[in-house]
């Protein structure tokens, strides 16, 4: 594969999968009250958010790999934890309703054992180190993409008089 | 594989594409609502009736419904029943309960062609594949208002529609009675905490073979009776399957504390099935005593509101 192709396929798959997860969260866009165009601007600031989120987890992964001795490049770091969000692609079925709000939490989990994973095929890390090294990233980047926070600014307490 | 399994296989996916496509399509109604990007359509409202002494009705359909004006005959032929059960009684019945705007699918919608279209073909041909479409776009409904995210927005809609249609009909603070027919319930019992906060009346839910989630909504409701018939086995249990919230094991649910608060009654009522010509409404099938159905529905409903 060419030098430049393999970073360019992570990022891409990287955007899309940070938009998919967007949109599946875009609920609470909607019940912020938030005009078509922020909405827009929103999704396309998120994706790149998430993007820079997984570039965290994937220095994270590798200053983890380090303390453990463990033979991974910070280019394969990012290279692994980009193919890892694959199934994130379908993070717009979290809009769901009803089942989109268990998706969520499956889609995170499948993305963190993905990582485990390729981190144990890859290095030959025991499966408990390569725990270890993929979960702080993992929990920053869940927090950071999370929009859990945006529904604190929902205002509910108009909910029985909006006309 | 064979020619008529390859088809039957296409026939499996495309339910479930459709499905799919129906589902993720559901909340934007009332996330568009809501965000004040679209606007509930303008409704000529007939003009007020004079304050009555009630009692006062609200009656949500299933998810077969199609809008506020239609019900079925056997529907109204129950509704009817009750009336002359209840004097002085008041019913709203107008309220179609799967739209956060109170918006027909004869309403102003970008589908509103495929949603007459199916309607004139059920009418033609009652219980065929064109309930389908109108029975899945329901059950999102029926998903959406029972979502955590979503059903705040939604139910408070409805509830905004049902308090309008009773303040209309003269209501004067006295207890509502939400009877509703299966996925009924579950909107019902979504928009009660709202329904009340416009109100500041007590809510009492009478339902006929209910489809109960575990909506947080039941808190706010003072009384739920369900009615089930020994033949209604899958409807009902599918609330339960499908949230876990409705399970014993689930100690602390909204639902479980209802429970334990005795707000919840369940009463059999005979070999009586959730759809069909054995459904709760049917006029033709009758009891080992001789009363048809829709005659024990009404019977039942109507002591529950006279008790009060």
């Amino acid at each position: 594969m060419r030098d430049w192709l393999e970073p360019l396929i992570a990022l891409g798959l990287l955007g899309a999968a940070g938009f998919s997860d967007l949109v599946g969260q875009s609920a609470v866009l909607w019940l912020n009250w938030v005009s078509p165009r922020r909405f827009l601007l929103c999704l396309a600031g998120g994706a790149l958010l998430f993007v820079a989120s997984a570039v965290t987890w994937a220095l994270g992964l590798w200053l983890c790999a380090l303390l453990f001795h463990l033979p991974l490049s910070l280019a394969r770091s990012f290279y692994l934890v980009a193919y890892a969000h694959v199934p994130q692609l379908f993070g717009f079925l979290v809009f769901l309703p009803h089942f989109g709000a268990y998706l969520f939490h499956l889609l995170r989990a499948w993305v963190f054992f993905d990582l485990v994973v390729a981190v144990g095929w890859t290095t030959g890390a025991s499966l408990p180190v390569a725990i270890l090294c993929a979960l702080p990233g993992w929990a920053l980047h869940f927090s950071l993409t999370h929009l859990g926070w945006a529904w604190d600014l929902v205002p509910w307490r108009r909910l029985a008089g909006r006309k | 594989m064979s020619w008529i399994g390859e088809r039957l296989w296409l026939l499996w996916c495309f339910f479930w594409a459709l499905s799919l496509f129906v589902a993720l399509g559901s909340p934007f109604e009332a996330l568009r609502w809501w965000a004040g990007w679209k606007r509930p359509p303008a409704e000529p409202l007939p003009p007020p009736e004079a304050p009555g002494d009630g009692p006062f009705v609200v009656y949500l359909t299933g998810v077969a419904g199609f809008s506020g004006d239609f019900l079925s005959r056997r529907e109204r032929g129950f509704l009817e029943r009750l009336k002359a059960r209840l004097p002085g009684l008041r019913v709203v019945d107008d309220v179609f309960p799967y739209s956060a705007t109170n918006n027909p699918l004869d309403g102003d919608r970008l589908l509103r062609a495929l949603w007459v279209w199916l309607q004139k073909w059920r009418l033609r041909i009652p219980n065929n594949v064109f309930d389908l479409l109108i029975i899945m776009h329901n059950i999102g409904q029926t998903l959406v208002s029972s979502d955590r995210r979503y059903g705040p927005a939604y139910n408070s809609g409805v509830a905004r529609a049902v308090a309008q249609r009773l303040q209309q009909k003269g209501f004067q603070n006295q207890p509502i009675y939400l009877v509703t027919y299966s996925g009924g319930a579950q909107i019902a019992v979504g928009m009660a905490p709202y329904l009340k906060e416009i109100l500041q009346s007590p809510v009492h839910v009478i339902s006929l073979g209910g489809v109960y989630t575990d909506d947080p909504g039941i808190l706010a409701v003072d009384r739920v009776v369900d009615f089930k018939g020994t033949r209604d086995h899958i409807m009902p249990g599918v609330g339960w399957l499908l949230y876990p919230g409705r399970w014993r094991a689930a100690f602390f649910s909204p639902w479980n504390q209802a429970r334990r608060q005795g707000k919840l009654h369940w009463h059999a009522c005979g070999p009586i099935s959730h759809i069909g010509s054995g459904d709760y409404f049917s006029a033709k099938k009758q009891l080992a005593d001789g009363t048809p159905y829709a005659e024990q529905s009404a019977n039942l409903v109507a002591a529950v509101i006279e008790r009060g």
